[in-house]
């Protein structure tokens, strides 16, 4: 098939086994390929009742369908399991060359299952699987591990975690070339397998339905973002750059513990301070030529030596205001650390944040700590990522993240406990943001931004088929999250970055598809294989215990008004949150307790 | 956008001597003119002033590396091999990105070794297959015996035998990586020995 690697690798780690199967055309037409596929493939294998730490929970990893392809920024790789942190299915997503590997290698997944006795490196070199004894990486931090595997085994791309992950902390994360898997601890389902990292190189060539009329529309696309706004100011500041806006003009920026909604030190966590200043030169996921990475660097001072890929929009609100840290070079230390222990930078935040309160509030010893652990004490930040990585004394209660910390502790710290179906949540205070808050709901995996991207559309009022939102109304958001959440799938399928939402909407996905794998698509085709995907979650997710009550959203958003700034006042009461949510299972064909309808499911051929 | 465009005259059929002129056009594409003759170089000089075209240097243009600007995101290879080979495939593009570290993403592509100081494919090659066609050292096909000779001598490691040798020929005078690059990473001017160099060492150390 154009456009695919072909085939689907089986691995089974408990006893080295693997078998491989055909990419069906049924699957790439009812799927596409990347999420869609590994959500189906998934689901076919799993129950969706076992722990996600148990050897029988699967994870499957799959490149978009576009991914590896020259598109411009079609970049990603789906990973598919069952959280640790939430415990419904979830997916989480990387710009990092594994998939374009994959693809050379023939595969448009890997499904692995099982547990492997002592600590395994997967390796595939094309059709040549190997398990590798991973002893010599166990306990390496992401880029040491995929160093020595690079200079022990040779020229291949390396997906690996660290020690976090095999601590299974449960927001751990998986790292491939810098960029990360990072959200819902997948890292951490590698962990309880053992498996530390993978790597895979590949030689075989994918075919191309249309190969010069592809470097043509490739040449259009990126001539039509290298005139945009967007490449100008993600290339010159990365995806931070509109930190100072979304503060000043509209006060959703969650800050301490989402207390407020503005930062006042925000100049100095902004990219438009730090990046002439600390950015060397631009860094892109796989395939992107709009580079939104930065390759940033401290030269002196105590946190000197510190190098990374970033810092995003997210981490510049979870390790920064989100614990009221105004230090840049503290903030990329901390951003640093996570990305060698190998955990997700927005948890991370949100955990440090809530222990701050705790402590604040006299829930937590700090003498038990060991340091000052307060809002606005920006030592305390990497510190306290380094306690998690370690797992060391009180990071091994961190490392279970908000909602299990906020359980153990109680006395009533559950109603600042920021997370929605234990995941904590992004930059975006949806008390100012509705539809956002929606999309925090019912999100499969959690208090996510990405699943519907509705940020764009409150932020902005205006995004592809919508115009007039209004952030602050709760009124037709149901039908306009469901609407988004099934645009947003195809865009994980296809593994091409939401950055370039604005660029290809769904349009242009239909003659990129015809010219790649000569198969013409309709906008209302693609949109469907996304409602069917997300039908096919949320059965997963209601297998999995998922009930009414799994949607609720914290009580800091649901009670406490934003306090200053332009959104003062806003709050997103329980009354909106429920409205919402039914107006939501309406417009998908749902009961009222998100139960699919027989006709919906024989509509999306799931029935 | 308003950019340098180039005028490409290659004079004289035996030596194939070849000079670029810059001219500033609006224009969206390059403009390629061989002008193969045995017109002087003064002549075509002339010609040039009369056309209110400002003449830049002799040197042949080539691909010069600029690692620091180097994103690491590799679409110039995926582009290479779809428009030279007609699938995808990264290890069949004429030019490679190596990932050393967070640090370093070294673009490496083919210098033209044309002047020929050292030992290249042109230079190693034992049935004189490949030359310069007045753009780009190419290979020409029915000559070549697929030894792999031209392989072994090449530097950079950008050329490869596949049946027969395959390597970078500039895409006729209008190379995709550049196209592709916004970041200057790759660009198509005059020869910089000194970038080559660093490749060199980066890729050493």
């Amino acid at each position: 098939m154009e456009g695919y690697g072909g085939s689907i690798l089986y691995i089974d780690l408990t006893d080295g086994s693997f078998k491989k199967l055909e990419m069906t055309k049924e699957l790439s037409s009812k799927y596409l390929g990347g999420e869609g596929v590994a959500v189906k493939i998934f689901t076919d294998h799993v129950n969706p009742k076992i722990d996600p730490f148990d050897q029988r929970n699967v994870i499957v990893i799959a490149p978009g369908l576009l991914t590896g392809l020259p598109v411009p920024t079609a970049s990603k790789t789906a990973f598919v399991s069952k959280s640790p942190l939430t415990g419904t299915i979830a997916e989480s997503i990387m710009g990092g060359g594994i998939g374009a590997q994959m693809k050379a290698a023939g595969l448009d997944a890997i499904a692995i299952i099982g547990k492997s006795k002592n600590p395994a490196l997967l390796s595939i070199d094309d059709d040549l699987v190997r398990f590798e004894n991973a002893s010599p990486y166990w306990g390496m931090f992401t880029r040491d591990a995929a160093k020595a595997i690079k200079e022990d085994y040779g020229d291949f791309v390396v997906a690996t975690i660290g020690p976090a992950g095999e601590s299974l902390v449960r927001y751990a994360c998986i790292e491939c070339e810098d960029r990360q898997a990072g959200r819902a601890g997948l890292g951490a389902v590698f962990g309880s397998k053992n498996l530390k990292a993978i790597a895979i190189r590949g030689s075989k060539d994918i075919t191309i339905y249309d190969p010069d009329r592809l470097i043509h529309l490739a040449l259009g696309w990126q001539e039509t973002m290298e005139k945009s706004n967007a490449f100008i100011e993600d290339t010159k500041y990365g995806s931070g750059e509109f930190l100072e806006w979304v503060n000043a003009e509209r006060g959703v920026f969650p800050t301490k513990n989402w207390q407020e909604g503005v930062f006042n030190e925000r100049k100095k966590i902004d990219p438009y301070y730090w990046a002439p200043k600390y950015a060397i030169k631009n860094k892109a996921c796989f395939a992107c030529t709009k580079a939104c990475g930065k390759l940033f660097v401290v030269r002196d001072g105590p946190y000197a030596g510190t190098v990374l890929d970033g810092i995003e929009y997210e981490t510049l609100y979870a390790l920064g205001s989100q614990c009221g840290n105004p230090d840049i070079e503290a903030l990329a230390r901390a951003n640093e650390l996570c990305d060698q222990y190998g955990i997700d930078t927005i948890s991370t935040g949100v955990v440090i944040g809530f222990v701050m309160e705790l402590v604040e509030k006299g829930l937590i010893d700090e003498e038990e700590l060991g340091f000052d652990c307060r809002f606005g004490i920006a030592e305390a930040v990497p510190k306290m990522v380094e306690l998690i990585g370690r797992r060391d004394g009180l990071g091994a209660l961190f490392g279970e993240g908000v909602l299990r910390i906020s359980k153990t502790i109680g006395r009533g710290c559950e109603d600042y406990a920021m997370h929605v179906k234990g995941m904590e949540p992004p930059a975006y205070d949806v008390r100012g943001m509705k539809g956002m808050g929606l999309g925090f709901m019912t999100s499969s995996r959690g208090a996510c931004h990405l699943r519907s991207g509705f940020y764009a559309l409150d932020l902005t009022g205006r995004f592809w088929r919508f115009s007039g939102v209004d952030r602050l109304s709760p009124i037709g958001k149901g039908e306009a999250v469901k609407l988004m959440e099934d645009f947003m799938m195809v865009y994980d399928c296809l593994g091409v970055c939401k950055f370039s939402r604005s660029f290809f909407k769904i349009e242009g996905f239909i003659e990129l598809l015809d010219t790649a794998i000569g198969k013409s698509f309709k906008e209302d085709d693609l949109l469907l294989i996304g409602e069917r995907i997300n039908n096919l979650k949320q059965l997963f997710n209601l297998g999995a215990g998922v009930g009414r009550e799994s949607y609720r959203l914290p009580k800091r958003i649901t009670h406490e008004p934003i306090p200053a700034g332009v959104s003062k006042g806003a709050v997103l009461t329980v009354e909106e949150a429920e409205k919402m949510l039914s107006d939501y299972f309406i417009a998908r064909g749902w009961d009222e307790n998100g139960f699919p309808s027989k006709e919906k499911l024989a509509q999306l051929g799931l029935g | 956008m308003f950019s340098d465009f180039y005028f490409k005259i290659v004079c004289s059929s035996r030596t194939l001597e070849k000079f670029e002129c810059y001219c500033k056009l609006l224009v969206n594409r390059s403009v390629v003119i061989n002008l193969i003759n045995r017109k002087s170089r003064s002549q075509v000089i002339i010609l040039l002033n009369h056309g209110n075209f400002r003449y830049g240097s002799y040197m042949p243009l080539c691909l010069v590396p600029y690692p620091e600007n180097c994103t690491g995101c590799r679409f110039c290879e995926l582009v290479c091999a779809l428009s030279h080979d007609k699938v995808v495939n990264l290890k069949k593009a004429r030019l490679r990105i190596v990932r050393k570290d967070i640090i370093s993403d070294i673009p490496v592509v083919c210098a033209q070794c044309i002047d020929q100081e050292k030992e290249c494919c042109a230079s190693v090659c034992p049935e004189k297959a490949i030359s310069f066609d007045g753009t780009a050292l190419v290979v020409e096909e029915e000559k070549c015996t697929g030894c792999g000779l031209c392989e072994d001598a090449c530097a950079y490691g950008v050329i490869r035998v596949e049946g027969t040798a395959k390597k970078c020929d500039l895409c006729g005078g209008d190379p995709l990586c550049v196209k592709f690059c916004p970041f200057g990473a790759i660009r198509y001017e005059e020869m910089k020995k000194e970038n080559f160099q660093k490749v060199l060492s980066l890729l050493e150390g």
